[in-house]
């Protein structure tokens, strides 16, 4: 495939006139913001088309303390905004170990899951509003972004910070745009929502050689919302980001919950120390002990699975094979049982297959990865799960997993269960993209393409 | 009052918020028991609730539609419990629902959509005295042997008026006696006027016939003026209603207080006049009876003005109802344990009876009593005790039916008088 | 019959679509009796036209399956009728926006499928309401969000169809949030499920896969019926720590005799100042406690729970002061799902309060604590506001940074000030914000409600001049989003929308890709581009 043409947004603007000159030539369009390699199977450009690089649109546009919101631009990265929201004591809740590259936009634009169950509310956040653009080079900003007030500086003078994340009235378009790959739109910035740093944080792990103990634990938890970053790993993706973030780690059950309690900003000290008392009690009605972190875990080793600052990378880009969608707690060892074993069969060693569980919506669903920690020497063994990708994504699907971010390999066994939303999502299209110009075949086919 | 254009703000104030179609949302305890409107549940379109009558009565009013048979037709299909007032009283002091409902149907009745069963009670009432038809002078047998004075020739300290169902309903004479048998346990000479007495008159009134109402009052006014007695005592729900709330609200008020033979044979109790003894263990669920519930409410006068302005203390939301007394007398015997339907009190679910439904809307009825045997079920009772001859009438009649259809479950349903007599007795 | 050969849009029903519809339901499901379609025109609430009539329903059909649906909106399809669902139907936007519309009456729609407690999920069909979920919930230690206009509607008509905030919108969102998948008959009849539970993957998401379809089905408001008929929603469901049942006597529901439950609590906060008032609703956020909180405004809660003593505060300038001190307040419930976490948010509340030189108050000017407690956790409280003038309507309403509603609250009272001095409202104090925050204060709505009685033929014929002040508000000050006015149809769109982004150009492009012909009643959405002018 002949290289795609390389186009470095310089401004927001610049998306628009592109995109409307790409409409209007039939050039299809493939937006990129972060930079480095792809951990999860992003679409290649190819040579009749634009690679629409946001990297260089690299600005956090405001860090409000009061109202707990940053805006930024595709190419913030996630240890550059946490460079910005630290003075400020503010967080953003992020995915497992973000490569050094990625972009917070992008990451949220696609639904990755963060880390803290109980700041997750709904399965968009923390997005809040956004500007896109769509295929027809049409601006829009979406939620409490879209005003009234032209620009962000007359909203902030009326009160207004991007926090509204629904709408604006009566349809919400950046819903549309999440999770749709590039398919939609493109967002040249967002509003992100952010939360207070705890001033104090202790660190614990809940370990169960069965997952029940664990979720019935985690579902404790995040019932009453105590606790912050909450992951579950197997034994082997438990190694895997130990050997992932220098700290090589044995575990010492089957699964492994981390788990770390953050203080809130008022009392910390009595907040840390009730929240420790309940989730204590609530870990022993699971039948688990709530391990204190210094016990249980090798020294700083929260610290660097949980930030985002390094250089970590927990899977070897390009060698690896995962698959990863949501599930219910409950159903997602058997989920994950179905992958193990269909690429045991394929000759993977079983001791390189993990499961990572990101509990989210308040513990009310989990994101459900399964990776096959490979190396590069595995060539064949590639092809073969390669090939089998849409054969396992039906197999899974039909036992239960959702795979609401479909990878393009997969895309067509994910979309072939849903014929209802592919017509509804056609018709979308035709409004937001009506040349098709945007990452065209990506995720599902047209009807009549 | 008769006059439905007297009604035009209530009807044009609903909110369409339907609470009159729930027990009060404070009360609601499972989805299965949430609604409070027989009428609404049975018929579903919203025409049939109290909101909805409202608005057909506005739209006739309005010209939109007649007020033709159909109108009429919704308007009967309406056990008149007040369910529905409770609920919106529970919020508004500006709406009346019964109150119109009532003037809607004395509209229908003026322009002759009346149900042919309601004139067939009214005829019977005019010509005999009681709903029945049934000869007005063997109104008196039900009180034979009992030591009653005949308040007609003598000047008696209580009046009792026994009223049509249990004068002439043979299945509920003990009814009647033993209420009588509490009467006399107060020691006053107690009184009945025999085949004197007439209906109360209210069912010609809530079905339409609102002139009747004021024959068969003078009447009753004038028996109790000429009895000597300081009050008028009653074990039917619907005359204790049409005395203590229909009567005034129509200025017909008696010229001495009404109190139901609960409310008496509950003094006794709290003054240790009624040595109760065990009976038969049984778990009991009481039902309250709308007329001596919720409709028993004292009349509080006629507000002149906007109702919007009508002081909050003339709200007649159901609170002033009769609900402690026959609990008393229940809970006060040994063996038998008061277990509470979800719908009690001010919310309680009808019996079926009201309204002329009995006579017009029998189906509609039966459904309404069933309804209320399911949840009497519902509770582990044993029995059902209430305290008015209808609603004991309607619940055997829906028994029965569940019965010949096969529904073999068991529940007694039980004259709450019945039930301390039968304790009295145990002790004698 | 074929669409071409159907009669336009708006023309009565024919016999034969009747009769299609009696053959697709029970025929005693379908009516065009004109009394009993009469009661489903009165509906003089949440609108800005005077008096109690809307349009007349052309029929009523009351389907009690989904097929029926599909069936139901296949006829209006090939017939060219107008179609409009009702649940619980409280507001002229539940019912008929135009002449000649099917109203599809969803009351025998009334199950809920599923209680999944392990996950928090529930799922219900459209005509349950708050009240029978929250008291089927108690047992199970669980509980849902309540949206503003109370228990006794659907929630399932609250999240797929018009708003969502409430009382416990502290700590349960906003109620299209609180949606985790929907069954939807879009207005050609066709089925969609919304989320995972389209791909028979049970009820996790409401997104995906990929692209939302949420963001079409509504968004920061619901389109009233004007985008098909909702047939099922799972949403989700929040922990309850209190009794099973609470155990009380009364009807009203701020005269009920009741004690509040252990590590349940409610208190009034009363700030001295609107500066004061700010900084601690954005503690209160920060601070991640609170069970239930809003303001209720002081005059507001005085005339529902003790109307007579209002009529007398209205006309004392003393006493109208006294009240009027308590203008920076929120109330707040605490529930601790332990005594020591009910301890820890009762020590930070004073704190906050302290901070902000506030005063954590006694609310029985509201009522009794008990029954205030319960009035708020039930939100059994909303129909009270017909008490003290029969009526009342929403203005302001932007949903966005607490800064944002607080000056929205500011502007809503100058306003008022205008309409009471006009005649054109009861007067209220004046102030009468309804402000509260969502999800630990990360946003917050508040409304300016205006109280009124629609029998008033000035305060009536008024309305509509305050409503579309109201809007012109909304963008000349910048008041953080249309609002209630999105209600007020297309040309509000046409007025706001070029104000905002041109949102109406994208909304209306997406009425017409699912309803070119409209069919859906409109109304109180947007039309299609097809009778954009219309």
């Amino acid at each position: 495939m002949a290289d795609a043409t390389h186009i470095r947004a310089k401004s927001p603007t610049d998306v628009g006139t592109i995109l409307s000159a790409a409409g209007r030539d039939g050039t299809p369009v493939v937006p990129r913001s972060s930079t480095g390699p792809a951990r999860i199977g992003r679409g290649a450009a190819g040579g009749d088309e634009i690679l629409l690089d946001l990297s260089t649109l690299d600005e956090t546009v405001v860090v409000d303390r009061r109202n707990r919101v940053a805006i930024v631009e595709p190419g913030v990265t996630f240890a550059g905004l946490e460079q910005r929201l630290e003075p400020e004591g503010l967080r953003v809740t992020h995915p497992l170990l973000p490569t050094p590259g990625k972009s917070v936009l992008a990451a949220f634009l696609d639904r990755e899951p963060p880390l803290v169950p109980k700041y997750h509310w709904d399965m968009t956040d923390p997005l809040l509003c956004a500007e896109l653009w769509f295929g027809t080079g049409d601006r829009f900003r979406t939620g409490g972004a879209a005003g009234p007030g032209d620009t962000l500086e007359e909203q902030w003078a009326a009160g207004m910070h991007q926090k509204n994340p629904l709408g604006p009235a009566q349809t919400d378009l950046l819903k549309v745009v999440q999770g749709s790959q590039g398919t939609m739109g493109v967002a040249t910035w967002g509003s992100i929502r952010l939360e207070v740093r705890p001033q104090l944080t202790t660190d614990h792990a809940v370990c169960a050689d069965e997952l029940g103990p664990v979720a019935d634990f985690v579902h404790g938890v995040t019932r009453v919302r105590i606790c912050d970053e909450i992951s579950i790993f197997d034994t082997a993706a438990l190694r895997a980001l130990g050997q992932a973030v220098g700290s090589p780690i044995e575990p010492v059950a089957e699964w492994t919950a981390l788990v770390r309690i953050g203080s809130l900003p008022f009392l910390p000290e009595e907040s840390l120390e009730v929240q420790t008392h309940d989730a204590a009690a609530i870990a022993a009605a699971a039948g688990v002990g709530l391990a204190a972190g210094s016990d249980a875990l090798p020294a700083g080793f929260l610290d660097a699975a949980l930030g985002v600052t390094s250089d970590h990378r927990w899977k070897v880009p390009g060698a690896f094979r995962d698959v990863f969608f949501l599930s219910s707690l409950d159903t997602a060892p058997r989920l994950a049982a179905i992958a193990r074993e269909r690429w045991v069969g394929l000759g993977v060693d079983p001791a390189t297959v993990g499961t990572y569980i990101q509990p989210l919506d308040q513990g009310r669903s989990c994101h459900v990865e399964i990776t096959a920690f490979l190396d590069d020497s595995t060539t064949d063994l590639h092809a073969g799960l390669d090939a089998d990708m849409p054969d396992l994504t039906r197999e899974l699907a039909a036992a239960g997993a959702f795979f609401s971010r479909p990878a393009p390999a997969a895309a067509s066994s994910v979309y072939a269960r849903c014929p209802d939303s592919v017509r509804t999502l056609d018709l979308v299209k035709t409004i937001l993209d009506p040349a098709g110009i945007l990452a065209p075949g990506r995720l599902w086919t047209r009807s009549g393409k | 009052m008769t006059d439905l254009e007297a009604y035009r703000s209530d009807m044009e104030g609903c909110s369409r918020c339907c609470n009159c179609k729930w027990i009060p949302l404070s009360q609601i305890k499972s989805r299965r028991y949430s609604q409070v409107c027989p009428s609404s549940q049975y018929y579903e379109f919203h025409a049939y609730s109290g909101s909805g009558k409202l608005n057909v009565a506005l739209s006739t009013l309005d010209g939109r539609t007649e007020f033709d048979e159909t109108a009429a037709a919704i308007m009967y299909s309406c056990t008149m419990c007040g369910g529905c007032d409770v609920g919106c009283k529970s919020y508004r002091n500006d709406i009346d629902l019964v109150d119109t409902f009532a003037a809607a149907r004395a509209r229908a009745v003026e322009l002759g959509h009346y149900e042919v069963e309601h004139l067939l009670l009214v005829e019977n009432m005019q010509k005999q005295n009681n709903v029945f038809g049934r000869a007005r002078e063997e109104r008196a047998d039900w009180a034979e042997g009992l030591a009653l004075i005949d308040a007609n020739r003598e000047e008696v300290d209580v009046l009792f008026h026994v009223g049509c169902r249990y004068s002439y309903d043979e299945t509920q004479r003990e009814g009647a006696r033993a209420a009588a048998r509490l009467l006399l346990a107060t020691g006053l000479r107690v009184g009945i006027s025999g085949t004197a007495e007439s209906c109360c008159g209210v069912r010609a009134y809530e079905t339409g016939f609102q002139a009747e109402l004021a024959n068969f009052a003078d009447d009753m006014i004038s028996r109790a003026r000429s009895s000597g007695a300081e009050y008028v005592a009653v074990a039917c729900s619907d005359c204790f209603g049409a005395f203590n709330v229909t009567y005034p609200a129509a200025d017909k008020a008696l010229p001495v207080p009404v109190r139901h033979v609960t409310e008496i044979a509950a003094d006794l109790l709290d003054s240790g006049r009624l040595d109760l003894r065990p009976v038969r263990p049984r778990r009991v669920t009481y039902h309250d009876p709308c007329n001596l519930g919720r409709k028993g409410h004292d009349w509080q006068g006629t507000f002149e003005g906007r109702k919007i302005d009508r002081p909050d203390h003339m709200r007649r939301d159901g609170r002033g109802g009769r609900y402690s007394a026959p609990r008393r007398l229940v809970e006060a015997i040994p063996g038998v344990e008061l277990i509470e339907m979800e719908r009690t009190r001010e919310f309680s679910w009808c019996c079926g009876a009201g309204g002329g439904c009995l006579e017009a809307r029998p189906e509609f009825a039966i459904a309404t009593a069933q309804e209320r045997i399911e949840e009497a079920l519902s509770t582990g009772a044993d029995a059902m005790v209430t305290s008015c001859p209808w609603c004991i009438h309607t619940f055997r009649e829906g028994l029965a039916r569940l019965h010949d259809e096969g529904d073999d479950r068991q529940i007694e349903i039980l004259d709450v008088n019945l039930l301390v007599t039968e304790s009295l007795e145990a002790a004698s | 019959m074929s669409a071409q050969d159907a009669p336009p849009i708006g023309a009565p029903i024919s016999d034969d679509a009747l009769a299609e519809l009696r053959d697709a339901l029970d025929a005693r499901r379908v009516t065009n009796e004109p009394h009993i379609l009469d009661s489903y025109a009165a509906q003089p609430f949440h609108k800005a036209e005077p008096g109690v009539w809307i349009h007349r329903p052309i029929a009523v059909a009351m389907p009690e399956t989904t097929r029926e649906v599909q069936a139901i909106v296949a006829i209006c399809n090939r017939h060219q009728v107008r179609f409009k669902a009702l649940t619980t139907g409280w507001g002229a936007h539940a019912g008929p926006g135009f002449d000649n519309v099917l109203q599809v009456d969803m009351r025998r729609m009334n199950r809920i499928l599923d209680i999944d407690v392990r996950n928090r999920t529930i799922l219900v069909e459209p005509y349950v309401t708050c009240a029978q979920i929250q008291a089927e919930l108690m047992p199970l230690g669980l509980n849902l969000h309540i949206h503003g206009a109370g228990s006794n509607c659907s929630p399932l008509a609250s999240a797929t169809s018009h708003m969502g905030m409430g009382f416990s919108s502290i700590s349960m969102g906003y109620m299209p949030r609180n949606m985790l998948g929907v069954e939807w008959v879009l207005p050609t009849g066709e089925l969609l499920g919304v989320g995972s539970c389209g791909s028979d993957a049970g009820w996790v998401s409401p997104d995906g896969p990929g692209p939302s379809l949420r963001g079409i089905l509504r968004g920061w408001a619901g389109s009233d019926g004007g985008n098909g008929i909702f047939t099922k929603c799972a949403l989700k469901l929040y922990p309850w720590s209190g009794p099973a049942e609470i155990d009380m006597r009364g009807t009203n529901p701020l005269e009920l005799d009741l004690e509040i439950p252990p590590h349940n609590g409610i208190w009034l906060c009363v700030f001295p100042d609107a500066e004061r008032y700010e900084d601690a609703l954005y503690a209160l956020g920060d601070a991640e406690i609170g069970y239930l909180q809003a303001k209720l405004a002081p005059g507001l809660a005085m005339a529902i729970g003790q109307p007579d003593l209002f009529k007398r505060v209205v006309n004392d300038e003393r006493m109208r002061a006294t009240v009027d001190s308590m203008r920076f307040e929120f109330l707040v419930v605490l529930q601790g799902h332990s005594r020591g976490r009910f301890e820890y948010e009762k020590k930070v509340l004073e704190q906050v309060v302290a901070d902000n030189a506030g005063s954590m108050q006694d609310p029985s000017l509201f009522g009794s604590a008990g029954s205030l407690w319960w009035a708020l956790v039930r939100n059994s409280i909303a129909p009270g506001m017909f008490r003290p003038t029969g009526n009342f309507y929403s203005t302001l309403g932007g949903d966005e940074a607490v800064a944002s509603a607080l000056r929205q609250d500011l502007a809503g009272m100058r306003l008022k000030e205008g309409f009471i001095a006009d005649g054109a409202c009861a007067d209220d104090l004046t102030d009468n914000a309804h402000t509260l925050l969502y999800e630990n204060g990360q946003f917050a709505h508040t409304e300016e409600l205006v109280l009124f009685d629609h029998r008033d033929p000035e305060q009536a014929a008024k309305l509509k001049a305050l409503s579309d002040t109201a809007m012109r508000a909304i963008v000349s000050e910048r008041l953080g989003g249309g609002g209630f006015s999105f209600f007020a149809g297309a040309y509000a769109h046409d007025y706001l929308g070029p104000n905002i982004d041109n949102y109406h150009v994208w909304q209306r492009r997406v009425k017409t890709a699912l309803d070119l012909q409209d069919l859906s009643d409109s109304k109180y959405y947007i039309d299609s581009e097809k009778n954009e002018g219309d």
